[in-house]
């Protein structure tokens, strides 16, 4: 979601520029000096940015997963959410027929394309519904992951200090 | 070869579109060497009439034996063609790989995938196959087909050597740093990454206006797009120009100060060389081919580090020895993609297959 890291194809600087006064070094070093002085002069830019068609992972369950069944239908939806449109055309007897079998199939053709093409468009419209709502889900197993982590932690503490606190008033 | 018939078969046609435009510049070179050629489109826009043959009137003369087939995306041409007794020439503009669409597109994400498997089926009547650059003769490469070779993109300077739109230059004019980025809306595209760039160079530039001028080709992208940068406070420095004509495009390079991509997949990248051409800075993402079309020209970057790229641009802006140097270098660049060495180029691959 952050700046996009994809995998560098050289191994060179980031940059590459072919010129007689500066090299690809040098202006790597000259543009990253300039944005950090300017991060130093008018602080930070968010650069938090949402990709499209981005899809949140699944969180995997972590220690003691709690409600099984929570993590069973999240894997389910996180692995059916894009349901594809594939133009399977069966054979047909009707194909084999000389003349009349191509124009049969021609037709037949050009109809499941037309249904496909309309189709496609409630699919595609529902897939981004889908896709948007399992990440939703997605985040907020993972938020709740975070949160169940910290009140153990928590809970941990409070139990410890409890311990001491007995062991003093004995 | 006078006589002899040579046509060009092609899934889609539409005015302005690089593939269509290719087929257009070699129908003419094929008849210059006398050959007999058409084009023909299963798929074709109304204005497309006058130069373009539909796909349900061609019908194969006794003496023809070869065709030149331009694939990019599973369709029924491929299909119609291999049933024909024609030896094929393959011309291959690459595919855009299922990925990028199969979470928006299941239509066209399944279309990729059957462009892909359609090669089989294409390569036992394929005599040679012609990729537009190296990044897409290796993938033939892998698909099995083992006589092949580069035959790149030509750009056809009588297009862009053209009185400019005054009234859009003038429009233009008036907005601050120009930065363009050409080629339909798409994911693969990245245009949400440009609009990124440009909340970090408004920054710096306060005025810096983004240009994207394409089709908008994925349905709700552009809308996505327009929406990203509401949210990120950069609206009024977005124009979703859509398609234009020829004589905008020229425009809009003419009037713009860097052309700049984060596309992640081109299989060439015309927009790129139409800028080295027009003598505009180009600034991309090295992904796929562009690095190959790119040459030695214009500036590389592997990183979509979006704050010291908005730095770059800044320093591309004010820096005008730098800018004459890429400039410079750009034109040397773009003479490899002009007509006489690249038609030159299509006449040693019809040699190959003794067509020539």
């Amino acid at each position: 979601m952050n700046e996009s890291e994809l995998s560098p194809q050289t191994n060179g600087p980031w940059l590459e520029i072919h010129d007689d006064v500066i090299s690809s070094d040098e202006l790597v070093k000259e543009v990253e000096r300039r944005a950090a002085h300017r991060r130093a002069e008018l602080g930070s830019v968010s650069l938090d940015f949402p990709a499209f068609g981005h899809v949140s992972t699944y969180p995997e369950p972590t220690g003691d997963a709690g409600n099984a069944y929570l993590f069973y239908y999240l894997k389910q939806a996180n692995q059916f959410s894009s349901p594809v449109v594939e133009p399977d055309l069966a054979s047909s007897p009707a194909t084999q027929t000389p003349v009349l079998g191509r124009l049969w199939s021609r037709i037949r053709g050009e109809m499941h394309n037309l249904v496909l093409f309309y189709v496609n468009r409630s699919v595609r419209e529902q897939n981004q519904l889908n896709l948007n709502l399992i990440s939703v889900l997605n985040e907020m197993v993972r938020t709740i992951q975070t949160q169940q982590a910290e009140i153990d932690d928590l809970r941990g503490e409070v139990r410890r200090l409890t311990g001491e606190d007995e062991q003093t008033a004995r | 070869m006078k006589g002899a018939t040579l046509h060009q078969f092609l899934t889609g046609a539409a005015a302005g579109d690089a593939i269509t435009d290719q087929a257009l510049l070699m129908r003419r070179w094929l008849r210059d060497l006398g050959f007999e050629s058409e084009i023909y489109a299963w798929h074709m826009h109304r204005g497309m009439v006058a130069d373009v043959r539909p796909m349900a009137t061609y019908r194969q003369s006794s003496s023809e034996e070869w065709g030149i087939y331009h694939h990019s995306i599973g369709s029924e041409m491929p299909d119609s063609l291999v049933h024909r007794d024609l030896r094929l020439i393959l011309v291959y503009h690459n595919i855009t790989p299922p990925e990028f669409f199969e979470n928006s597109d299941p239509l066209r994400a399944h279309l990729a995938r059957l462009g892909m498997r359609q090669l089989e089926i294409l390569r036992p009547r394929t005599e040679l196959a012609l990729a537009v650059s190296g990044y897409n003769e290796a993938e033939l490469q892998r698909a099995g087909f083992e006589r092949t070779a580069v035959q790149p993109i030509c750009l056809p300077v009588e297009r862009y050597d053209i009185p400019l739109n005054e009234r859009l230059a003038a429009g233009l004019a008036r907005s601050g740093p120009r930065l363009l980025f050409i080629g339909r809306l798409a994911p693969n595209k990245r245009q949400e990454d440009l609009v990124k760039l440009l909340h970090c160079l408004r920054r710096l530039r306060p005025e810096a206006h983004l240009y994207l001028v394409g089709d908008p080709w994925e349905v709700g992208y552009d809308r996505w797009v327009e929406q990203l940068a509401g949210e990120l406070g950069v609206r009024s420095g977005l124009t979703l120009a859509g398609k234009v004509s020829q004589q905008d495009m020229v425009t809009y390079i003419r009037a713009a100060d860097v052309y700049i991509s984060m596309s992640e997949h081109e299989g060439f990248g015309v927009p790129l060389i139409e800028s080295m051409y027009l003598g505009l800075p180009v600034v991309a993402y090295g992904a796929a081919a562009v690095p190959e079309t790119m040459g030695d020209a214009g500036v590389l970057f592997y990183r979509k580090k979006y704050e010291p790229l908005a730095e770059l641009i800044d320093l591309l802006l004010a820096d005008d020895a730098l800018r004459s140097r890429i400039i410079e270098k750009q034109r040397a660049r773009v003479q490899a993609f002009l007509e006489p060495q690249v038609r030159r180029q299509f006449i040693a691959q019809l040699a190959k297959v003794g067509l020539f």
